[in-house]
């Protein structure tokens, strides 16, 4: 855990510091280098709780929550260079969190239909979607790398500096979670529902085909 | 089919903007110092409860005609260190100026000092709390709820309070106050008590100790005459704001802009016209029309030259005039932005767009 101490003195360029540098610096406590590393990375992160969320409403907080913990652990993080990664999976696990809590709710309460999805292209909202329930299904340790990997784009060897296990360890757990996801399957009906619906609206409203 | 589904997960972007990145900043900023804080007023809970204890002792062994000094002091004392209810006393004596550290008040409330802040709690009763602060910087967490005013004194300039979480920085020359959350009216103090302005969440306001205020925040009005100010013909403000709503959530971009503009232009005088300037400019953006959004981003910020999205409306600025392919105007706009904010947030940004310049 660290406290952070106020900054004194001539100010530094942080902006042209890279990842190490800051997170070095915010590891003893420099505010001013966490709040460049919040700054350089929070844009990234919003974007991967977004796409999981597929929707708008919590993702203020969710950030807000992944970068006090960050800040919090930030002398656990094991490799400097690989911030990034590392502040999506702590966003990864806010985000489960989150949507374990909010599947207890609705469970109970199914009439309460918060869950509004967004993407550019309606068409694309039921499999993402599904796809997102879906992964709430399965572990932590599983979930984690193939989001990372198939999700986020990164390197099957930063996944595995930052999941902390070996390269083969992870190549291993993404099939397995892309097996299981598989096997799932929900999707695909939603897939088919939503081709359905597009047809039947541009049918009624005499769209273009 | 997963694949389908894995590629349209992938294209899903957040909606996120500089001010909503700079909003959730403060946000984590203020959860640090909080957490911050008390772990501070925790580490010296046993310490305290020791000198409590220390001190009863010594209260219960005194002679009964100095049990009332004795009550004093054990009042000052468990005020430094731990929240207490408001006590049923008149004004505890005044604590000496502390240079450092968070100091729970009696009424629950949490002052944190940074920078070498000096801060003299003058007034503490059921009614009222008076802070004086004579330096530095101070994160004030006020217990809302309570039937009390809350006000901090740094020089002339007065913050008054009613539950809220908000920064006061007393700088040699000037008191600049931040809220995090709930609403301060800052007054200058005097027969008269001028109020500054009324600030709300993620509002921030400099105010030269000088008599007069700084041109920086003249923007700032008195409350008392923007609501008394007659509304101007045709819709109002509320109308207006309901109006770009309404528009940008079924996407008529053009419709929000035109009722943006509205407010920017015929209610001039009223303070959300500067939040109106910057909507403005981020919709007409939007819209392609890069020419009109720097005009509306540079509106904003010399509508409000302190104020708290005119650092993100003068790179705004630079850049929507590079974007519409007027360069000069660009090349001004981002020189502007780097000779007022050294450090600040868009410094990378405007210096890319410099550099690709003709």
């Amino acid at each position: 855990m660290v406290s952070f101490a106020s900054v004194q003195g001539p100010a530094l360029r942080l902006h042209e510091q890279d990842d190490g540098v800051l997170v070095a610096r915010a590891q003893g406590g420099d505010r001013a280098a966490f709040r460049e590393l919040y700054l350089r990375h929070a844009r990234y992160v919003a974007g991967a709780i977004a796409r999981w969320l597929g929707r708008d409403a919590e993702l203020d907080d969710i950030v807000q929550d992944t970068f006090v913990r960050a800040a919090e652990r930030i002398d656990s993080l094991r490799s400097a260079t690989h911030v990034r990664p590392w502040l999506v999976t702590i966003a990864i696990r806010i985000t489960h969190s989150r949507l374990v809590r909010e599947r207890r709710r609705t469970s109970l309460m199914r009439f309460f239909v918060a869950h509004q999805p967004q993407s550019s292209d309606p068409r694309m909202q039921g499999p993402a979607d599904e796809l997102g329930a879906a992964l709430v299904r399965i572990p932590e340790g599983l979930r984690v790398p193939w989001m990372l990997h198939r999700i986020e784009g990164e390197r099957l060897e930063d996944v595995a500096v930052t999941c902390g296990v070996s390269l083969a360890t992870v190549k291993r757990r993404i099939a397995e979670c892309g097996r299981r996801l598989e096997s799932a399957g929900a999707w695909e009906t939603a897939t088919t529902t939503a081709a359905t619906t597009t047809t039947t609206t541009a049918t009624t409203t005499g769209g273009t085909p | 089919m997963i694949d389908e589904a894995v590629r349209a997960m992938a294209e899903r972007e957040a909606a996120w903007d500089p001010l909503r990145e700079r909003r959730v900043l403060a946000r984590v900023e203020a959860e640090l110092d909080r957490r911050g804080a008390r772990r501070r007023v925790g580490r010296w809970v046993p310490a305290a409860m020791v000198a409590v204890a220390a001190i009863l002792v010594a209260v219960l062994a005194w002679p009964r005609g100095e049990v009332a000094s004795g009550q004093a002091i054990l009042g000052g004392l468990a005020s430094a260190v731990e929240p207490l209810p408001a006590v049923e006393v008149g004004s505890l004596p005044a604590i000496p100026a502390m240079p450092a550290g968070a100091i729970a008040l009696g009424d629950g409330s949490i002052a944190t000092l940074h920078d070498g802040a000096r801060i003299e709690l003058r007034v503490q009763t059921p009614d009222e709390t008076r802070i004086a602060q004579s330096l530095g910087r101070v994160h004030y967490e006020v217990r809302p709820g309570l039937p009390r005013t809350f006000v901090v004194e740094a020089d002339d300039v007065r913050v008054i309070v009613v539950g809220t979480a908000f920064w006061v920085t007393h700088d040699p020359d000037a008191v600049r106050v931040t809220v995090e959350h709930g609403r301060v009216r800052v007054q200058r103090d005097g027969d008269d008590a001028a109020v500054i302005a009324e600030l709300g969440a993620g509002d921030e306001l400099r105010v030269g100790t000088a008599p007069e205020v700084t041109p920086a925040v003249r923007p700032a009005r008195p409350i008392a005459k923007l609501r008394t100010k007659p509304v101007a013909e045709g819709p109002s403000v509320d109308e207006l704001l309901a109006r770009a709503d309404d528009a940008r959530a079924h996407s008529d971009l053009a419709a929000a802009a035109a009722a943006l503009r509205q407010v920017v232009e015929q209610h001039r005088d009223d303070p959300r016209a500067y939040g109106s300037a910057f909507q403005l400019g981020k919709i007409e953006r939007s819209r392609g029309r890069h020419a009109a959004a720097a005009r509306a981003f540079t509106g904003a910020a010399e509508r409000s030259p302190a104020g708290a999205l005119t650092e993100d409306a003068r790179a705004e600025a630079a850049i929507s005039w590079f974007d519409g392919g007027l360069y000069t105007e660009a090349r001004e706009a981002g020189e502007d932005y780097l000779s007022r904010h050294p450090e600040g947030a868009h410094v990378a940004r405007v210096q890319r767009m410099l550099q690709r310049l003709p």
